[in-house]
């Protein structure tokens, strides 16, 4: 907490300053260590005493990756993503939408249910989904994740987009459906507008969902065509064994585009973690 | 607002890098938990494959990745507390633990109650962590109940086997939940 009417110590101020280095060299230091590695020359990953800094940096590793075909993962990975957040998010922007603006029986009941699946542990939704996409035919296909994933993530963006909406005042819509819009002209070119920050929220939990997933994708897809990026990186641990360059590599592929994601949308991912958790 | 961002960037990224990239720490073939352990001379520890060690760095693992996550849902809960409490609680001449269990703790109950289902449910449950980084072993010293159901799933092909499992799992899930649910709602059915 911060305490305003105090004036802060220059020793309060060095021991803030210390703690958070800490807490800062404790989350990054792995990512950090690991994107050195991925820049070294196989024959310095090895070498002691140990540099943060590779020199010359090496593209080696990285080359590697490419001749084994990580491409067509990170393809797969990035096709998913997008059409399960556009999935999400149409669905989603409907259902929120009519739980902001309507009151209808069973209203209360379809709430409670969407706030108790969202609490359902993933891991031990897992195999009885593969026993239930086996049935239909959908496993080893894009398709299936992309099912799959939004059928995961539509509580949480129900529940942003529904919360974000709460908070855009009826009486716009309103004006606009008197003067000639339907609901749904409404929604579409009166609301959504106005509603950036809430689908960026939601988009930013699906996207993140749908990139990194590994237990989903390695239980329902077995096929090299249809891997997606954390799958393949899991392959390349038994493939790779201990050689960490490309392995290290692997690890920042995946994660250099969410990074950047995260950063530049920082902002929305905060406010959609705590108004989705603490208002549930 | 950095520090916020910062401490979230191991939640972010793809749980199954991060254990990646915590055993190439952790490992032997030149991983720097060793350099670091060399002035003790604990140089020749093999951290993974010692049962206590891996049980150690499985659980490093979930503190790194979801200590941040917890900062950030504590600190929703934290913020929506009235500075002006402690501010008169100050002036009534609270000290400072006493202000922490008079104010922060009781008005932070509901926070501290979300935050611990989400948390504990996912614990639970998990199964990257101990897939990637330790395999279960040595010795099935860390094999968890995520680890044995994707196992029987997956790897066994005990389809009925795995899906009792997660029945059960499930189920287990459900009596945590309640049980927390005891322990933070009183008797009039409000968590305050």
């Amino acid at each position: 907490m911060m305490h305003p009417w105090r004036r802060r110590s220059a020793l309060r101020r060095a021991a803030d300053g210390a703690i958070m280095s800490i807490v800062v060299l404790f989350a990054l230091f792995p990512i950090v260590w690991g994107l050195s590695t991925s820049l070294k020359p196989t024959s310095d990953i090895l070498r002691l005493p140990p540099v943060i800094l590779p020199s010359p940096p090496s593209l080696e590793h990285y080359r590697t990756l490419i001749e084994t075909g990580i491409g067509r993962y990170v393809l797969n990975s990035a096709i998913v993503s997008f059409f399960t957040v556009a999935l999400s998010l149409m669905l989603g922007t409907l259902a929120g939408y009519a739980l902001a603006r309507f009151t209808f029986r069973g209203k209360a009941a379809v709430m409670f249910v969407i706030v108790a699946v969202m609490s359902i542990p993933l891991p031990s939704l897992v195999v009885p989904t593969f026993t239930f996409l086996a049935l239909l035919g959908l496993t080893n296909s894009l398709v299936g994740l992309v099912l799959l994933y939004t059928a995961y993530q539509l509580p949480i963006t129900v529940w942003i987009l529904y919360g974000y909406f709460q908070t855009i005042p009826t009486q716009l819509e309103n004006a606009a459906m008197i003067d000639g819009y339907t609901r749904m002209q409404a929604l579409r070119k009166v609301v959504l507008p106005l509603s950036g920050p809430g689908l960026v929220a939601a988009a930013l939990f699906v996207v993140t969902f749908a990139w990194n997933d590994f237990v989903v994708a390695v239980a329902m897809n077995s096929s090299d065509e249809v891997r997606t990026l954390p799958v393949a990186i899991y392959n390349y641990l038994g493939f790779f064994g201990r050689e960490w360059g490309p392995l290290t590599a692997a690890a920042m592929v995946s994660i250099v585009p969410i990074i950047v994601v995260f950063v530049v949308f920082q902002r929305y991912f905060l406010s959609g973690m705590t108004g989705g958790s603490v208002k549930g | 607002m950095l520090l916020r961002a910062v401490v979230l960037v191991p939640y972010i990224i793809a749980m199954l890098v991060g254990s990646l990239l915590l055993k190439w720490i952790f490992s032997t073939d030149g991983g720097i938990s060793q350099m670091l352990l060399g002035p003790f001379g604990l140089q020749d520890t093999a951290i993974l494959a010692d049962q206590r060690g891996a049980m150690g760095a499985l659980i490093f693992n979930a503190l790194w990745r979801d200590c941040g996550f917890a900062m950030i849902l504590l600190m929703a809960g934290l913020k929506g507390i009235p500075f002006e409490l402690y501010a008169a609680a100050e002036v009534d001449g609270a000290s400072a633990w006493y202000r922490f269990r008079r104010i922060t703790l009781p008005l932070m109950r509901i926070p501290i109650f979300i935050t611990l289902v989400r948390l504990l449910i996912h614990f639970v449950n998990v199964l990257t962590f101990s897939l990637v980084l330790t395999g279960g072993g040595p010795n099935n010293a860390t094999l968890t109940m995520g680890l044995t159901m994707y196992r029987m799933g997956f790897v066994d092909y005990r389809i009925g086997q795995a899906n009792a499992l997660a029945l059960m799992v499930f189920l287990f899930n459900l009596v945590l939940i309640f049980i927390l649910l005891r322990l933070f709602v009183d008797r009039r059915g409000i968590a305050a």
